[in-house]
C-alpha cells in the first residue's frame, strides 16, 4: 500500500501536475490565439473594444445572486460557498504546502488545521446541497450531462477523504488506504480540469472579451460564405 | 404550435431540400466558421458551459412554457453539440473510438423549430455566470438553417423584396405611395399646427439627417410619423428621406449576416447619394440596432456616419432646450416597454423616460424594466411570423401581458416597430385595457411650436410671449 502511496503522490501526482498545466496551457492557446486573431480583425475593421463595459460585465456575470422572480438564489449562494471552500482549502492546507516545501522548496503561510476541517466540511455540505438541487429541479435535471453530477462527486472526494485521514478515530478505514483514496482522487480532479467544464478556471475571465469581439462581425464573410456555398448567384 | 401543410415547422417555409440535409447543414457551418468570427466564441463556450439552469430564470419563453425545450441552455447545446462533434479535435476524436454523437435531420429539425421560439431578446446572458451569449447561438443557428434553406417566408420575402423587389422595402409600398402618404400627412400637421410649414422633405441632397424609419410606420403608424416631423421641424433639423430606399427594416438581425451587410449596405448607398451625414432612425428598436452594429461591422470606416435613434435626437433637443414640450399634458396613465434591441445594452433606457415623465401627469414603470425588462413576445423576427401568433400571444408574450396589466396604464408607450405591433396584439388577445403609442405620438400632443412664420412676421412688432399649443391630431 506504502508504494501505491508513493507512486501517487510521486510520479502520478507530477504526471497530473503536468497535464493538468500542458492541458490548461493548450487551452489558453487556443483562447488567446482566437482572441487576438478576433483582435487584429476588429481594429484592421477600425473597430474598438468597450473595455470598461466588458470588464463590468465579467465582474457582473460572477455576482452569486442574480435578479429575478425565479433566480434560483440557494443554487447561487451554494455555488459561490462552494467555489471558496474547494480553492482555499487545498491551497493553505498546512500538510500540503509542506509537501510543495520538500518537493521544490516554497511555501506560503497555512491556515490551522481546525479551519480546514470546517472548509473541508463545507465545501462536501455545499457538493451535497449542489448535488440535490440538481436533482431537484426538473429544470436543472432537464439540462444536466452526466458529468454535471460525477463532476460533484469526484470533487468531493479527496475532501471526505482528507477529513478522516485528518481524525483517525473516525475512520474505520486503514490511513493509508484512505490517503491513496485522497490522493488518486485529488490527482483525477486536476487531470480533469483541462478537457472539462472545470477548464472555466481558466477561460472565465475571457468570455465576455471573446462574446464582444464575435460580434464586432466580419465585413465581406456573408459574401465568402456564399462562394464557399456555390450560392452566390443564386437569387434570395 | 400548429404545422403548417407547406412546411414540416410551425412556420412556413419555401420548400426547400430534403437531400442530405445534415451534410449541407454541415457544410454551412463550416463555411461560416471559416469565414466569419463566431468560432472563438463557440470554442469558449462549449468548454466552459456549466449546466447550472440559472438562464431559466431569466427567459420569458421557458417561464410560461416550462417546456425543456425552451431553456436557454438547452437549446444553445444542439448547436453546440455539433460544433464539439464536427469541429473540435475532442470530437472529432471520441466520434473515431465510439458512437458518439451523429448529426441527423431529426436533430436539425429539432434545431429548426427551438431557434425560431428564442425572441433573441439576450435577456439570458446577463444571468449567465459563463457569460454564454444564447442569443449569439440562435443568430448563428439561424444563419446555418438559413443557408440550408430553413428560413420563415415571411421575413424571407420581406427581404427578398427589400434587395431584390423593384420598391427596395419589406412591405413592398411604392415610393409614389409613400410620398402621397407623406403628403397627406403633411396636411394632417397642417390642421394640428395651423401655418406651420411641417414637411416630410424628399431626396433633399445635403440634408444632415438621412430618415430611415421601419417602412410598416408608413402603413400604420401616422401618428409616429407626424410626430417624427413636428419634432423634426420644431427642432430646426436638416432632413430628408430618400426616395430610393427609406426602408430602415433590417430583417438581416434576424438570420443571416449576408443579408445583414447587403441591407446596410444599401441604407448607406442613399445615404451616400443625398450626401447626408447622419443615419436617423425611427423609434424602431431592432433597425436601430441593425443599423447601429451593421454600420460598425459592415461599412468602411472612411464610409461609416453616425446612427442616431429619433428619441435621441428629442431627448437632446428636448435637454438642450430646443424641443419645448408642454408639462403633463397626457393625463392618463402611462408607462413604457423597452425594446430589447435597444435598452438591453444600456443604449436608449432614460432618454424616453425623461422625455415622458415631463410630459405625462401618471408615468409608471413596469418591473423590471430598462436593460433587465421583458421582451414583448415578438422578438427576433417572430413577430412578422403570423402563423406563430398564438405561441407569441401566449407563450413568448404572456409575461409582458402581465407586467402591462399590472401597470394599469392606458398607454404603453411602444416605440419599435416590431414590439408596437406585438403589444398590440398582446392587449386585444389578453383583453388588457390600454392602448399601445410610439413615442413620438405623445410628444406631438404636447409639443409646443413658436409662431407660425407667417404670424412671426405679421406680428414681429408686437412681441407676443403666447405659445402656440397643439390641436389635438385626430386619432386613427
Amino acid at each position: 500500500m506504502e508504494h501505491w502511496l508513493q507512486w501517487a503522490r510521486g510520479p502520478l501526482f507530477i504526471t497530473a501536475m503536468v497535464v493538468l498545466f500542458a492541458g490548461l496551457a493548450r487551452v489558453l492557446w487556443l483562447d488567446i490565439t482566437g482572441l487576438l486573431l478576433l483582435w487584429r480583425r476588429s481594429r484592421k475593421n477600425g473597430r474598438t473594444v468597450p473595455w470598461g463595459a466588458v470588464i463590468w460585465a465579467t465582474l457582473k456575470a460572477l455576482r452569486p445572486l442574480p435578479r429575478g422572480e425565479h433566480a434560483r438564489g440557494l443554487f447561487s449562494i451554494t455555488s459561490v460557498v462552494f467555489h471558496v471552500s474547494i480553492i482555499i482549502t487545498p491551497l493553505f492546507l498546512g500538510g500540503h504546502i509542506l509537501l510543495w516545501k520538500r518537493g521544490l522548496g516554497v511555501s506560503w503561510p497555512a491556515m490551522g488545521n481546525v479551519t480546514a476541517d470546517w472548509l473541508s466540511l463545507v465545501a462536501v455540505a455545499s457538493v451535497v446541497l449542489l448535488l440535490l438541487l440538481r436533482i431537484g429541479s426538473r429544470t436543472a435535471r432537464a439540462i444536466s450531462r452526466p458529468q454535471d453530477y460525477l463532476l460533484l462527486v469526484i470533487i468531493a472526494v479527496p475532501f471526505v477523504s482528507g477529513l478522516l485521514a485528518m481524525h483517525p478515530h473516525y475512520n474505520p478505514f486503514s490511513y493509508d488506504g484512505v490517503m491513496l483514496v485522497h490522493v488518486l482522487a485529488g490527482n483525477l480532479v486536476l487531470m480533469l480540469i483541462p478537457f472539462t467544464k472545470l477548464s472555466h478556471v481558466t477561460l472565465l475571465p475571457f468570455t465576455q472579451l471573446v462574446t464582444e469581439l464575435s460580434w464586432h462581425l466580419e465585413p465581406g464573410a456573408g459574401l465568402r460564405v456564399a462562394q464557399a456555398l456555390h450560392k452566390e448567384e443564386e437569387p434570395i | 404550435m400548429a404545422s403548417s401543410a407547406t412546411s414540416p415547422y410551425s412556420y412556413y417555409t419555401e420548400p426547400f431540400s430534403q437531400d442530405e440535409r445534415p451534410r449541407r447543414f454541415l457544410e454551412a457551418f463550416a463555411a461560416i466558421l471559416a469565414h466569419s468570427n463566431y468560432g472563438p466564441a463557440l470554442d469558449t463556450f462549449v468548454r466552459v458551459s456549466a449546466k447550472c439552469a440559472r438562464c431559466t430564470a431569466s427567459c420569458p419563453v421557458y417561464e410560461a412554457s416550462q417546456d425543456p425545450q425552451d431553456i436557454p441552455c438547452h437549446r444553445s447545446a444542439l448547436m453546440l453539440k455539433v460544433y464539439r462533434r464536427y469541429f473540435t479535435l475532442g470530437g472529432q476524436l471520441k466520434a473515431r473510438l465510439y458512437d458518439y454523437y451523429t448529426l441527423t435531420d431529426r436533430q436539425l429539425d429539432e434545431m429548426a423549430e427551438s431557434f425560431w421560439r428564442c425572441t433573441a431578446c439576450k435577456r439570458c446572458k446577463a444571468s449567465c455566470p459563463m457569460g454564454i451569449d444564447h442569443a449569439m447561438i440562435t443568430h448563428l443557428a439561424r444563419w446555418i438553417l438559413a443557408e440550408s434553406g430553413v428560413i420563415p417566408k415571411a421575413l424571407l420575402v420581406s427581404v427578398r423584396e427589400q434587395l431584390e423587389g423593384k420598391t427596395r422595402n419589406t412591405s413592398a409600398i411604392p415610393a409614389i405611395a409613400m410620398k402621397d402618404s407623406c403628403e397627406f400627412l403633411e396636411e394632417e400637421l397642417e390642421e394640428v399646427f395651423p401655418g406651420h410649414p411641417i414637411k416630410f422633405p424628399m431626396d433633399v441632397e445635403g440634408a444632415e439627417y438621412v430618415f430611415f424609419p421601419a417602412v410598416s410606420d408608413y402603413l400604420m403608424e401616422a401618428d409616429t410619423l407626424m410626430g417624427n416631423a413636428a419634432v423634426l421641424h420644431a427642432i430646426g433639423a436638416s432632413w430628408t428621406i430618400g426616395s430610393h430606399n427609406f426602408d430602415g427594416i433590417d430583417y438581416g438581425l434576424f438570420y443571416s449576416d449576408r443579408m445583414w451587410e447587403q441591407i446596410i449596405q444599401a441604407q448607406v448607398a442613399e445615404l451616400k447619394r443625398l450626401g447626408g451625414k447622419v443615419m436617423l432612425i425611427g423609434e424602431c428598436g431592432h433597425a436601430s440596432r441593425a443599423a447601429k452594429e451593421g454600420m460598425q461591422s459592415f461599412i468602411p470606416p472612411e464610409d461609416r456616419v453616425p446612427v442616431v435613434n429619433c428619441m435621441e435626437l428629442a431627448y437632446e433637443a428636448f435637454v438642450s432646450g430646443k424641443l419645448k414640450l408642454k408639462p403633463n399634458v397626457i393625463e392618463e396613465r402611462t408607462t413604457y416597454h423597452d425594446p430589447c434591441n435597444i435598452a438591453r445594452s444600456g443604449w436608449i433606457v432614460e432618454q424616453p423616460r425623461e422625455i415622458l415623465r415631463h410630459i405625462c401627469k401618471d408615468f409608471v414603470e413596469m418591473t423590471p424594466r430598462g436593460r433587465d425588462n421583458y421582451c414583448c413576445g415578438g422578438g427576433g423576427g417572430s413577430v412578422s411570423i403570423d402563423e406563430i401568433k398564438d405561441f407569441r400571444m401566449f407563450i413568448g408574450g404572456k409575461t409582458k401581458a402581465a407586467q402591462i396589466l399590472a401597470t394599469g396604464a392606458k398607454y404603453v408607450v411602444t416605440p419599435c416597430a416590431n414590439c408596437k405591433k406585438q403589444v398590440g396584439e398582446l392587449l386585444e388577445a389578453h383583453k388588457v385595457d390600454c392602448e399601445r403609442i410610439g413615442l413620438h405620438d405623445l410628444m406631438i400632443k404636447a409639443l409646443i411650436l413658436g409662431d407660425p412664420p407667417a404670424a412671426e412676421t405679421k406680428n414681429a412688432a408686437e412681441a407676443t410671449s403666447s405659445t402656440n399649443e397643439p390641436a389635438q391630431p385626430q386619432e386613427d
